[in-house]
C-alpha cells in the first residue's frame, strides 16, 4: 500500500509559475501616497532589483537558476503522502493526498524562498542581509540560507525570545547567522527604545525597524533586508510546492485533481499550492480551488474588494485587497498564521474572477478535524493546518454522499506540537465560534467610504 | 490612569513569538500599550475585555487593538525613518 509518493531530482521542476501572467484582469498595482503606482526605486532600499523585477513581473514561467536547484535538492522534491488511514476512517472513495512541507533541514517550507532571495540577493552584489525573527522559524531559515551562498546574515531576534529560545538562536549561529537580541545599541532605533527603557523584552515592531535601518544605513549599498512571507515574489517562490505535486500525481496515474485546499492567511502557505492549478482551471480544467479562512475573520468570504489603507493610521502604501476595513478589530480565535488583515492581492484577484472558491469555517469544527487526523494519520496539525483538514473531511463525505471518486489534495503547512495550549482549551471545551455579526460588518466596510475604489474587473468565465 | 497588575505573573503561548510570555509582556509590548492580539490570546484565561475597558480609554482601545499594518506599508514607512535618521546623523 503506498502512502509515499516521491519525486527524483532530476524531475524537480525547473520554473516558478506566475499567477500575474495569467489571470484574465491583469494585476492592478499598489498604490504609494500620491495615489499613484509605487515605482521599483521605492523599495530599491531594501530589495535588490533581481527580486523586485520578479515582484512586478507579468511573465508567465520564471526560470529557477540551476545553482538554486542545487541547493533545494537538498530536501526538495518533498514528498507527497495519501492520507489512506483517514479515508478509510470517513468510509470515503474520494483519494486524499498533501503535500508535506516539514521535511527541510530548518523545518518548514520557509526555507523555499530564503534560499531563492539569498541567491538573488548574492547575484545583485549584495554580500549580507537583515531580517527579524520571534521564536525564530524565519531566522532559522534565513540563516541557513546564508550560510549556503556565503552570505552574512544579521538577524535581530526580539529580546525576549532571544531570552527564551536558546535553541532557535543556537541553530542561526551554527549557520554562521549573527543574531542579536533586539533592540539593540546597534541602530538608532533599538537605543532610543533602550533609552526609555533598558529592560524591555522588545518586540516584533522594534526588530522590523532594527533590521531595516541596517540594511538601509549600510552605506557601502551591500546589504539588504528580506521577508520571509506576504509579497508576489514570496509566492512564487512557493508555487515549486504545487508544480512537485502535479508531477507526483502524474507519476500514480492520478489525471484530474477535483479539489485543491489550502488555510489562507497572507497567501503565501495556500498560493504555493494552488496557482499551478489555477493555471489548470484558467485553461479550463474543472478544478475546485478552496481557500478556508475563519469565519471569525472573514477577509475572503464577506468582504468587498476595495482598496485599504491596510492599517489604522491610515497609513500607505494603497494595495487592492480583500478587506473588512481598517477599522476592523478582529475577534478571539485559535490560530494565529490566519490573522492577516488583507489577503495577497494575486489571491483577492483570482477570487474576483470566481478561479477560487473561499470557504470560512469555526474553530471548533477545525480542532474536531485535527483530532481526528491526529488519530488516523498520527500527526498532530498546527492550528490553521486544521482549517485546511476540516475543508478535506468535508470534500470526503461529500465524495461517499455522492459516491464519487473525488481526487482530493492539500497543502499540509504544519505540525501543531508547539500549540497545544489550543487543543488543550478545545479539549476542555473552553473554546467557541465566533461569527462576525452583520451590523459589525457593515460599521467596519463603512470605514471604507471615501477611499479610492478600484473597479471590479472579471471576465465573468468562472 | 494606574493599570492593574494583579494579572502580570499569569503566562500564555504568543502565536507571534512561538513560545510562552507573561502578561506584562503583553500588556505593554507597543510602546507601554498593549498588543493587538490581547483579547485573542488571554480571553480564556481571565475576562481581559474588562481588564482592556477598565484599564484605557476608548481611543487607546481603537488604537491598540486594531490589526497589524500591512507589511509592505511598515517596511517603506521605516525606510523613510530610517533615511531621515541618516540624514539627521549626517546634519550633525
Amino acid at each position: 500500500m503506498s502512502v509515499k509518493i516521491l519525486l527524483n531530482e532530476d524531475e524537480i521542476p525547473r520554473k516558478w509559475y506566475n499567477l500575474a501572467a495569467d489571470l484574465p484582469t491583469p494585476m492592478q498595482p499598489p498604490l504609494g501616497p500620491d495615489g499613484k503606482p509605487i515605482s521599483p526605486d521605492a523599495l530599491a532600499a531594501v530589495f535588490p532589483m533581481n527580486l523586485i523585477e520578479q515582484e512586478m513581473s507579468t511573465e508567465r514561467w520564471i526560470d529557477i537558476p540551476e545553482e538554486v536547484l542545487e541547493i533545494l535538492y537538498r530536501w526538495r522534491p518533498t514528498p507527497l503522502r495519501r492520507a489512506r488511514y483517514l479515508e478509510k476512517a470517513l468510509g470515503t472513495p474520494a483519494r486524499i493526498y498533501y503535500k508535506d512541507e516539514g521535511v527541510s533541514p530548518p523545518g518548514s517550507h520557509k526555507p523555499n524562498t530564503a534560499v531563492v532571495q539569498a541567491w538573488y540577493n548574492k547575484a545583485f552584489g549584495i554580500e549580507r542581509i537583515t531580517t527579524e525573527t520571534g521564536a525564530g522559524q524565519w531566522g532559522s531559515a534565513l540563516s541557513f540560507a546564508c550560510a549556503l551562498l556565503g552570505l552574512k546574515c544579521k538577524v535581530y531576534m526580539v529580546r525576549i525570545s532571544y531570552d527564551q529560545k536558546p535553541f532557535r538562536k543556537l541553530m542561526m549561529q551554527t549557520w554562521g547567522g549573527e543574531c542579536v537580541a533586539s533592540p539593540s545599541t546597534q541602530t538608532h532605533a533599538g537605543r532610543e527604545i533602550l533609552e526609555k527603557d533598558p529592560d524591555t523584552p522588545g518586540s516584533l515592531g522594534i526588530a522590523i525597524s532594527e533590521a531595516i535601518e541596517d540594511a538601509v544605513s549600510d552605506e557601502s549599498g551591500k546589504t539588504r533586508y528580506s521577508l520571509g512571507s506576504v509579497l508576489n515574489h514570496v509566492l512564487l517562490h512557493q508555487t515549486i510546492i504545487g508544480l512537485e505535486a502535479k508531477k507526483q500525481l502524474e507519476k500514480i496515474g492520478e489525471k484530474k485533481v477535483d479539489v485543491v485546499i489550502g488555510c489562507a492567511g497572507g497567501g503565501s502557505n495556500f498560493a504555493g499550492l494552488a496557482f499551478p492549478f489555477v493555471l489548470d482551471k484558467i485553461n479550463g480544467a474543472d478544478i475546485d480551488i478552496i481557500p478556508v479562512e475563519p469565519t471569525s475573520c472573514p477577509t475572503m468570504t464577506r468582504a468587498p474588494f476595495t482598496y485599504d489603507h491596510g492599517d489604522t493610521a491610515k497609513m500607505t502604501p494603497l494595495l487592492p485587497m480583500f478587506s473588512l476595513g481598517h477599522g476592523f478589530v478582529p475577534p478571539p480565535i485559535h490560530a494565529g498564521g490566519l490573522r492577516y488583515h488583507g489577503m495577497a492581492p494575486l489571491v483577492s484577484q483570482a477570487i474576483v474572477e470566481g478561479l477560487l472558491r473561499p470557504e470560512s469555517l469555526g474553530q471548533v469544527k477545525c480542532y474536531e478535524s485535527g483530532l481526528l487526523w491526529a488519530r488516523t494519520e498520527g500527526y498532530i496539525p498546527a492550528p490553521e493546518t486544521n482549517h485546511a483538514i476540516a475543508t478535506v473531511i468535508d470534500e470526503a463525505v461529500k465524495a461517499r454522499e455522492e459516491g464519487k471518486e473525488k481526487v482530493i489534495l492539500f497543502s499540509w503547512s504544519g505540525h501543531g506540537l508547539m500549540d497545544l495550549m489550543g487543543y488543550e482549551a478545545f479539549m476542555k471545551g473552553r473554546l467557541k465560534d465566533y461569527a462576525l455579526p452583520e451590523e459589525e460588518l457593515r460599521k467596519s466596510i463603512a470605514s471604507l467610504d471615501g477611499l479610492p475604489k478600484p473597479p471590479i474587473r472579471k471576465t465573468g468565465r468562472w | 490612569m494606574k493599570i492593574d497588575t494583579s494579572y502580570d505573573e499569569y503566562t500564555t503561548r504568543c502565536p507571534m513569538l512561538g513560545h510562552l510570555v507573561p502578561f506584562k509582556y503583553c500588556r505593554q509590548v507597543n510602546h507601554q500599550k498593549p498588543c493587538h492580539r490581547l483579547l485573542d490570546c488571554w480571553h480564556e484565561i481571565f475576562d481581559v475585555k474588562a481588564f482592556v475597558e477598565s484599564n484605557y480609554s476608548e481611543k487607546d482601545i481603537a488604537s491598540i487593538l486594531s490589526p497589524p499594518k500591512h507589511k509592505l506599508s511598515q517596511i517603506l514607512e521605516l525606510v523613510e525613518k530610517a533615511k531621515k535618521s541618516r540624514q539627521r546623523d549626517t546634519l550633525e
